[in-house]
C-alpha cells in the first residue's frame, strides 16, 4: 500500500471530534449571544490593549470554540476590559461582559 | 412607476402618488448599474413614457390609506387631496442609510469620507462631491446594514455588488490608484455578479480584505487613516486612504410607521411591510386589496422589484376582477 502523506500534521490540526470546548460552552450557555458572532473583527481592530500586546476578541473567542482553550485564553488575557469592543460590535454583542465571564470562569487557572 | 406602466399595458385606469418632483425613486440617481453596466435612464425613460404623464401627481405623498364604508380606498395626500380607488399598490420604497449615525467612520466630518450615493452622483457629474485623483481609494461594505448598533440588522443585499461595480468604474478613471474593500462576507448571489467579482480581482487587482473598518481619523496631511482586523491573517490593518467610500444600506422609509396605520397592515421588526406570504404571494399584504411592490417589502434588487411590479398588477387584475366580475 503507497502512502500518499495526505494525513495533517497532528500540531496543526483541529479535530473536532475531539475537541474540548467546554469554556466556550458554559459561556454561550449563559450569554447565547456568543453564537452569534460573525466574526468582522471590529472588535480586535479596535482594541485598546491590542495596541501594545496580543489581545483580540474575535480570535480569543472563535479559539475557543474550536477548542484551543489555551491559545484562546492567552490572546484576551492582557484585556483591561475597556468595552470598546463592545461598542463597536454590529451584533450588540456585550463583548466586555463575556470578557469578564471569561475571567472569573478561568480565574486562577491562566 | 413600473406598476403603472403595466396597468396602462393592461388597460386599468390609475393615479400615481410620485413624492418627489421626478419620477424614478433612487435608481434616477444612481449611474450605470450592475451587472450589465446600462444606464439608470436607459432603464426608467422607456417606463416612464409609456405611462400617461397625466396620472402622475408629482411632489404628492400619500400619508395614509383608509378603508371606506363603500369598501374602497381613501389615500390622503399631502395637499390634503384624497385619492379613492378600487384597489392600492404601495410601491413607497426605502431610505438610504443616514451615514453620519456612524459617527467612527467620519462621514460628514473627513472631507474624503464619501457614501455610495455620493460616488454616484460624482459618476454622474452631478453633486458637489470634488474627487481629485486619489492614490489609495477603499469601500467598506455594510454601513448601516447588518449593524444591530445602527437599528437595521437586515442585509441590504445590493451593496456587495454594488461596492465591486463602483470599484472597477473607479479604477477605470483612475487606473494607477490601489482600490481596497473590507468586507464582512461577500454576498455575489446574483446572476453575473460572481463574475464582476471576477473581474474586480483579476482584471482591475482590487484587493479584498476580510474585516470590517473599527475606525477613521485623519493624519497631518488630510488623509484618511483606517483601522480594521485582517481576520484571515489575524493581524490588526492600519492603511492610509484619500477616499473612502461607505457603502450605506437600505433602511425602511419613515413613511411605513404611519402609511399604515389605519389598513391594519403591520410592520415587520426590521421596520419593512410584514410580508403576506413570503415564499407564493409576491406583491401583495395582509389586507386584500392593498398590494405593495419593491424595497417597501424589504431590501430589493431592480430585477426583484421589476418581478414584484408584475406580480402586484397581476393580483390587482385578479382581485377586481373577483370584486367587479362586470367589468
Amino acid at each position: 500500500m503507497v502512502d500518499f502523506g495526505f494525513g495533517i500534521l497532528e500540531e496543526q490540526k483541529i479535530d473536532l471530534d475531539k475537541a474540548e470546548n467546554s469554556l466556550f460552552r458554559s459561556l454561550a450557555n449563559s450569554r447565547p449571544e456568543i453564537l452569534t458572532c460573525i466574526g468582522c473583527g471590529s472588535c480586535t481592530a479596535t482594541c485598546s490593549a491590542g495596541v501594545f500586546t496580543i489581545c483580540g476578541f474575535r480570535p480569543a473567542i472563535l479559539m475557543l470554540e474550536r477548542g484551543m482553550e489555551h491559545d484562546g485564553l492567552s490572546m484576551v488575557k492582557s484585556c483591561i476590559l475597556c468595552g470598546k469592543c463592545s461598542l463597536v460590535c454590529p451584533r450588540g454583542i456585550n463583548t466586555r461582559g463575556i470578557l469578564m465571564d471569561i475571567h472569573n470562569l478561568t480565574l486562577g487557572k491562566v | 412607476m413600473k406598476c403603472a406602466s403595466i396597468l396602462h399595458s393592461k388597460g386599468f385606469d390609475y393615479l400615481v402618488s410620485e413624492r418627489q418632483s421626478c419620477a424614478g425613486g433612487h435608481v434616477a440617481n444612481w449611474s450605470m448599474l450592475f451587472p450589465d453596466g446600462r444606464e439608470s435612464s436607459l432603464l426608467i425613460g422607456p417606463i416612464y413614457e409609456s405611462v400617461d404623464s397625466s396620472k402622475i401627481l408629482k411632489g404628492e405623498e400619500v400619508l395614509s390609506i383608509k378603508k371606506n364604508s363603500n369598501g374602497k380606498y381613501d389615500s390622503v395626500l399631502s395637499s390634503g387631496k384624497i385619492i379613492t380607488s378600487d384597489s392600492v399598490i404601495v410601491a413607497s420604497g426605502f431610505s438610504l442609510f443616514d451615514a453620519t449615525k456612524k459617527e467612527e467612520y467620519g462621514y460628514g466630518l473627513f472631507e474624503g469620507v464619501i457614501t455610495n450615493a455620493d460616488l454616484e452622483s460624482w459618476f454622474k457629474g452631478a453633486g458637489d462631491i470634488a474627487i481629485d485623483s486619489p492614490s489609495k481609494i477603499g469601500f467598506l461594505h455594510c454601513v448601516g446594514s447588518r449593524d444591530a448598533k445602527a437599528g437595521n440588522t437586515q442585509c441590504s443585499k445590493v451593496c456587495c455588488i454594488t461596492a465591486v461595480k463602483q470599484a472597477i468604474r473607479i479604477k477605470e478613471r483612475f487606473p494607477k490608484a490601489q482600490v481596497y474593500s473590507f468586507y464582512m462576507d461577500l454576498r455575489m448571489f446574483g446572476r453575473g455578479y460572481e463574475d464582476l467579482y471576477l473581474e474586480a480581482q483579476s482584471k482591475w487587482g482590487i484587493r479584498f480584505i476580510r474585516g470590517r473598518i473599527s475606525e477613521v481619523s485623519q493624519n497631518r496631511d488630510k488623509q484618511l487613516v483606517i483601522k480594521a482586523e485582517d481576520t484571515l491573517s489575524s493581524r490588526p490593518v492600519k492603511l492610509t486612504l484619500d477616499l473612502l467610500v461607505l457603502m450605506s444600506g437600505m433602511a425602511p422609509d419613515s413613511s411605513n410607521n404611519n402609511l399604515f396605520l389605519d389598513t391594519g397592515i403591520g410592520l415587520g421588526k426590521d421596520g419593512f411591510l410584514l410580508p403576506n406570504d413570503i415564499m407564493d404571494k409576491p406583491g401583495t399584504t395582509t389586507l386584500e386589496g392593498i398590494f405593495a411592490a419593491g424595497a417597501v417589502n424589504g431590501p430589493r434588487t431592480i430585477p426583484d422589484l421589476i418581478g414584484e411590479c408584475h406580480a402586484a398588477c397581476n393580483n390587482v387584475e385578479i382581485f377586481l376582477k373577483k370584486t367587479h366580475p362586470d367589468g
